[in-house]
């Protein structure tokens, strides 16, 4: 796999990690899927364990394809931008969470 | 017991960032900035916007010749081979007046291209980023210090004082009033980028660990500066012996330490410095050195020393385990690497570092400014004239620093001050200006300085492309890579302050209408704010 594939990889996965971070939060969850009810605990638990494997995932993907050097970098670099586009996009476009907020919801709601 | 804690820690995160921000921003702006050192130095001299040559010129037929004919009895020179991101050889000499002086080679046709007339950004930007052009003393090398500690100390109790952490992780809330906009954003830039701003501001107090921490490192040496720097660096020096001696080929010492290097790392290792002192002394020295690895974090990998007469090797410098990682440490933070994605998030990360302390410093203001105009207080007043002219005075600076770089003639000199100078006049000049307004129309400066970098930026842009038939005029010109990417960085900077000149009018007309009153009822009961 390329050196941009794997970066490209290791981007969507902390991207996707950190979305899935912030749906286990009440505020964000209510906001992205308009009032539903919030996520059960035990659900919000596995779900923010997935996000830390998709973190590490991340990781492993930036260390594989740059090495340990520009792998480290990369990551700590990306986690940061991606957190901030998180944000962003939960602030001013949370309808582009719903999908991923209805996939996390599942049937069971609290 | 915490309570205590977080008390005292929010009295030293304040009063820590405003005292030390401005110069704070300063720093991570520059810095922010020389990332990008070598594509801005191809903008500002366009002469050196050259294709890669097809192959390496001689050192020996070509730039030697050259570099002899320039230094004129200066104690040593020095020249920088090309590489991706500068097409031309550099060779640079202390000339007779005691200044550096750069001149570039074309590496297609082997002749010298005329002086470039400015600092660039390696010149000028670079330095303002570790030392502030302030070198009485080491002054400016101590007040950046100061600040890279106080970066540490602000992270530090950032984090402590962050009640909700976890909570605000990703909270922003743009359509909120001022402060908690202001903080929302100071607190995402400050904690998903913490572990960068805590790396940039460790690693560069760690490169100048001889000027920061001159105690401890040279103890193992017996206070020997000397002693030091040639276990670190592998730096060899010898007396002139005042007799004549022919010279080594540099060509040949080149090839010899690239073949050490690449056996010893199993891979090959590129030199990119080579250093004559003493030339055509006998006790002349020549110095090889893989400064800059393109494949890898860590720096200064490999350094040989040879005899400048005889090409006899005198030293292959193996670094020590201490040094190595201040090699890996300096490497992450010059970032020289080939590595664009990185350079990109470098830039990124720093800008979001100013981001970050310029939203403190709004927070600060817009919390405390109603009590200091009730009380009569001048902090406010003092403080928003000084971060004004430091966020959007340095933008604006930078601007016009770019903008006078197209716009000075060729041989531009006035009153005895030569052209490169005039440059850093610009900068000044403005940034004062931009301080000056500031205090004197407080109410509109933010505006009229964001809106003024929108029209310099764009003039630098039309002024590039008009007067050197590049940038945005040929995009497809070999060379011009660099140039289009800080045109577009340009463009980018305009349309940015253009949108917050634009936020800011949007802001104050909202809250104007807010204050209209309503019949019968205060203005203090309907929330409104006096600004």
């Amino acid at each position: 796999m390329s050196d941009a594939m794997t970066m490209i990889g290791a981007a969507g996965m902390l991207t996707l990690a950190f979305a899935m971070l912030a749906l286990t939060q009440d505020v964000h969850w209510t906001r992205v899927t308009g009032g539903a009810p919030v996520l059960a605990r035990p659900k919000r638990r596995r779900i923010r364990a997935l996000a830390g494997i998709g973190l590490a995932a991340g990781l492993a993907l930036c260390l594989g394809g740059h090495g340990a050097g520009f792998g480290s970098l990369l990551w700590a670099l990306l986690s940061g931008a991606t957190g901030v586009a998180v944000a962003f996009l939960l602030a001013w476009y949370p309808g582009l969470f719903s999908g991923l907020a209805r996939v996390l919801a599942g049937n069971r709601t609290r | 017991m915490r309570s205590a804690l977080r008390t005292s820690m929010a009295w030293l995160h304040t009063w820590t960032g405003v005292v030390t921000g401005a110069l704070l921003f300063v720093v991570f702006w520059m810095g922010s900035l020389s990332v990008f050192d070598q594509e801005i130095d191809r903008w500002m001299m366009p002469a050196t916007r050259l294709p890669a040559a097809a192959a390496p010129l001689s050192l020996d037929r070509t730039i030697r010749p050259i570099a002899e004919s320039l230094v004129s009895g200066a104690p040593a020179w020095t020249v920088t081979l090309p590489g991706e991101r500068m097409p031309a050889y550099q060779i640079g000499y202390t000339d007779a007046a005691g200044q550096y002086v750069r001149r570039h080679v074309d590496p297609a046709a082997g002749s010298l291209l005329p002086a470039a007339g400015t600092h660039g950004a390696s010149g000028f930007i670079f330095p303002f980023h570790y030392q502030l052009h302030i070198g009485w003393k080491d002054v400016g090398y101590w007040l950046v210090g100061l600040a890279g500690m106080a970066t540490l100390v602000l992270l530090t109790s950032g984090v402590i004082i962050h009640r909700k952490l976890v909570q605000d992780f990703f909270r922003f809330r743009p359509d909120k009033q001022l402060p908690r906009t202001s903080l929302d954003l100071h607190n995402l830039s400050g904690v998903l980028f913490l572990p960068f701003h805590v790396a940039m501001a460790l690693s560069g107090l760690f490169i100048f660990w001889t000027i920061y921490f001159p105690w401890p490192v040279t103890l193992p040496f017996g206070g020997d500066k000397a002693a030091l720097m040639a276990a670190a660096y592998g730096n060899v020096t010898r007396p002139s012996s005042g007799q004549l001696a022919p010279q080594a080929s540099l060509d040949a010492i080149v090839r010899d330490a690239q073949a050490r290097w690449a056996a010893r790392h199993g891979a090959p290792l590129e030199a990119d410095v080579v250093r004559v002192s003493g030339a055509r002394d006998a006790a002349g020295v020549v110095t090889v050195r893989s400064l800059f690895p393109q494949d890898g974090v860590a720096m200064d990998r490999g350094v040989a020393v040879y005899d400048g007469g005889t090409g006899r090797l005198l030293h292959d410098h193996e670094a020590g385990p201490v040094r190595k990682v201040h090699a890996f440490l300096s490497g992450m933070h010059f970032i020289q690497f080939r590595h664009w994605t990185l350079r990109c998030l470098y830039f990124l990360g720093g800008l979001a570092g100013c981001v970050m302390i310029a939203t403190g410093f709004l927070f600060w203001l817009e919390t405390r400014r109603a009590r200091h105009e009730k009380l009569g207080l001048p902090g406010v007043a003092l403080v928003q004239g000084l971060v004004t002219g430091v966020v959007t005075g340095t933008i604006l600076a930078t601007c016009a620093f770019l903008l006078s770089n197209r716009l000075l003639p060729a041989q531009a000199a006035w009153g005895g001050v030569a052209r490169a100078e005039l440059e850093m006049w610009a900068f000044f000049l403005v940034w004062l200006a931009g301080f000056v307004h500031a205090w004197l129309r407080p109410r509109q400066a933010w505006r009229e300085q964001a809106l003024g970098t929108a029209v310099l930026a764009l003039a630098a842009v039309a002024a590039n492309a008009i007067g050197t038939r590049g940038g945005l005029l040929a995009p497809g010109l070999p060379g011009n890579g660099a140039v289009l990417g800080v045109d577009c960085m340009l463009i980018a900077v305009a349309g940015v302050a253009w949108l917050a000149a634009r936020g800011i009018k949007r802001r104050k007309q909202g809250r104007a209408d807010r204050r209209v009153p309503v019949a019968g009822q205060p203005l203090s009961a309907q929330g409104g704010r006096h600004e």
